[in-house]
């Protein structure tokens, strides 16, 4: 409505984000051949003293078009619409749904997409999961959700992997004893640190007296540094192998492992073997050690095998294998193997063929109809 | 003589724990003091160690962080409190008392006198025909009354005190013994994501948090050792902590977390693990150790019960 006066506001806006369509018109007074002498003429003397603004007779004419003076920012005239999510969605780095839409009607989808024609079946409709399966599909669970314990999670159950990260939390303990800090940083975390500080940890010699003690042969200065350092949670170091293990158990002298531990040596190679094994000695497993050679042997854990087929698989049939009327299947034998055994198999199937009948199973035959009788229809 | 008489010797100075190893395989169980054999390796120095090992009078208890298991500090506990022996007989003892004073006794039926109708003869002694029949709430009749049926009652036993308490103090011992317990600092509770704290309460709607919740508690517990294929695990904490105690409500099977008020002996020996908070652990033993306390003063001394908790290491 050209009379109001906020949409002059409007128009002038419309104008400077440059839309063409608003055509410029022009004040026509003395086009039309209208009568002046209006009744609002007289009004209009004694409303305004002076100079009346808009045009002569406001009824019949448009206003002048005004220029394109605003007091607008230029930030408001080049503003679009305000992003309205939430703070929280925008900060989160979960894969949230999407925002719901309603879906078009079958009537409005017509003038949208001719071609529409409704599916006549379920194959023909897209399966979408409901929304609490939203976690399970690929994609949605990111690293952000992955939770990382101290411990290692998968965890390692090779007798001799165990030995050379036992030797290096032992350094890592002599070293830290060495400089002192071992009361102060038995129970805190340590670094996990890359390859080479494993490599540096296990080259230090260790020196073992008869009665026991022991100490560092070289500088634990650097390995100290290491493990005091500030971490970054995120880096994970590469892992031994076990043919590399084997090599190096071999390597060293085994004195090592007859050092005798204190209570605060005894945490903190738990504390550390937890961090880089994954395995959690017992608290009463722990206490009935004394030495290395104790702490290894309740380290290392092979895992109990849950099936009696693994059992098997280990043991290599067991004892089964002896026994002369016993044989041992890795699945179950059911009549179509015994059958192939005596060679009657290949016979029965060219014969079920030729007779059109189904090789196994019912096909679209029904079932066993008596049973129906006997139990009644479910 | 002589050789007869250092034989002799030789057989009484063999030591009576010693048993020949096929015999505890043939037997099925005993209630002997014998060290636990379903989780250790198959090894002699295991097995060795353990049972050369003879706490005079504290055992080390370490307690770690929570959710992370970060072990933090070391602290030393009674043998009278986490070191008892197996009592087989004393934790059949109290789960049954448990259970009896769970019960609740509802189960009720009617007499014939409780039955509604009159109680005249049916029909007359003779003549009728038919059997003699007296009320229609017989027990012989269809519609009549129950003869020796359930009623309300009470199934409550009785446990002295000091047996029960030393029952839980078994089952604990037990679960220490083995290494299935584990304890964690104060104010054990879920630690979720920032990420889901943020959206978690306005806008995550039709199951899609406790969903979350589900996966999350789920990762956290099996790469800890505590879920499903580990035996379920009970947690154990001083009041209700609402994310753990939601997160564990949504996936039963892998575990479950109960306030302390509402755990059990029978709830201690059920499960793979149980994970309990330190200041839980100290409520249960000093509630539980009437048969190591005395109230009676002597000299101006009481016997307070044994000392427990004392910090070895950290802070």
């Amino acid at each position: 409505m050209p009379r109001i006066p906020r949409v002059r506001a409007l128009q002038s806006l419309r104008r400077a984000s440059s839309c063409s369509a608003v055509p410029s018109r022009t004040p026509f007074a003395s086009v039309r051949a209208i009568s002046t002498t209006t009744p609002a003429h007289g009004l209009r003397d004694k409303l305004f003293k002076g100079e009346a603004p808009g045009p002569e007779d406001p009824y019949t004419q448009r206003p002048e078009p005004e220029d394109a003076t605003t007091n607008l920012p230029q930030e408001a005239l080049q503003q679009t619409r305000r992003d309205r999510t939430p703070r929280a969605l925008r900060e989160t780095r979960l894969a949230m749904p999407p925002k719901r839409t309603e879906a078009t009607t079958e009537k409005e989808l017509s003038a949208v997409d001719p071609n529409y024609t409704p599916a006549t079946s379920l194959d023909d409709l897209v399966d979408i999961e409901p929304v609490d399966k939203w976690w399970d599909q690929p994609g949605h669970w990111g690293p952000e959700s992955e939770f990382r314990g101290f411990g290692r999670a998968e965890k390692l159950v090779d007798r001799e992997v165990v030995e050379v990260y036992l030797r290096r939390a032992v350094v890592e303990v002599l070293a830290l004893k060495q400089a002192g800090k071992l009361s102060e940083w038995a129970t805190k975390k340590w670094a996990e640190g890359p390859r080479v500080a494993l490599n540096a940890a296990l080259e230090t010699p260790i020196v073992a007296e008869e009665d026991g003690a022991s100490s560092l042969g070289g500088d634990g200065a650097a390995i100290v540094e290491q493990l005091t350092r500030e971490h970054d949670e995120a880096e994970v170091p590469e892992r031994v192998s076990l043919e590399e293990a084997q090599e190096m158990v071999k390597a060293w002298d085994p004195s090592w492992k007859d050092i005798v531990l204190d209570t605060e040596a005894k945490f903190a190679i738990r504390k550390r073997l937890y961090q880089l094994t994954g395995s959690l000695i017992p608290d009463a497993r722990l206490g009935a050690t004394r030495t290395v050679r104790h702490v290894l042997t309740m380290a290392y854990k092979q895992p109990k095998p849950k099936k009696l087929a693994e059992v098997l698989e280990q043991q290599r049939g067991g004892g089964f294998a002896e026994l002369p009327n016993v044989r041992l299947h890795s699945k179950k034998i059911g009549p179509i193997d015994r059958e192939i055994e005596l060679g009657r198999w290949k016979v029965i199937k060219e014969e079920l063929e030729k007779r059109n009948l189904p090789v196994t199973g019912t096909a679209d035959l029904a079932g066993h109809k008596e049973r129906k009788w006997v139990r009644g229809v479910e | 003589m002589d050789g007869e008489g250092e034989t002799k010797k030789k057989k009484l100075t063999m030591p009576c724990k010693q048993q020949p190893a096929n015999l505890s395989k043939t037997f099925a169980r005993s209630l002997a003091t014998e060290a636990p054999r379903t989780n250790i390796t198959r090894s002699a120095d295991t097995q060795t160690l353990l049972q050369s090992w003879h706490p005079a009078s504290t055992v080390p208890v370490t307690v770690h962080s929570f959710p992370w298991l970060e072990p933090t500090s070391l602290e030393e506990w009674s043998v009278e409190h986490l070191y008892l022996p197996l009592r087989r007989d004393l934790l059949h003892l109290a789960v049954v008392y448990e259970g009896d004073n769970t019960r609740l006794g509802t189960a009720s039926t009617k007499t014939r006198w409780d039955v509604h109708g009159s109680h005249r003869k049916v029909h007359p002694q003779k003549g009728t025909g038919r059997a003699r029949a007296g009320s229609k709430q017989s027990p012989i009749r269809r519609g009549g009354g129950v003869s020796h049926g359930p009623h309300p009652r009470d199934f409550g036993t009785k446990l002295n005190r000091k047996t029960y308490d030393k029952a839980w103090r078994t089952a604990l011992s037990y679960r220490y013994r083995r290494g299935e317990l584990l304890v964690c600092e104060d104010g054990m509770d879920l630690a979720l994501p920032r990420d889901f704290e943020l959206v978690a309460d306005r806008h995550l709607r039709d199951g899609m948090r406790e969903a979350y919740l589900a996966k999350y508690v789920t990762g956290v517990l099996g790469s800890l050792g505590l879920g499903r294929p580990d035996g379920r695990t009970l947690f154990v904490t001083g009041d209700r902590r609402q994310r753990l105690f939601e997160a564990l409500e949504q996936v039963p099977w892998e575990g479950r977390a109960l306030d302390l008020e509402d755990v059990d002996v029978k709830d201690l020996l059920e499960g793979g693990r149980v994970v309990m908070e330190r200041g839980v652990l100290k409520e249960m033993i000093e509630r539980h150790q009437s048969d190591l306390v005395s109230k009676v003063v002597v000299n101006g001394f009481a016997h307070h019960g044994p000392q427990s908790g004392q910090r070895l290491l950290g802070a």
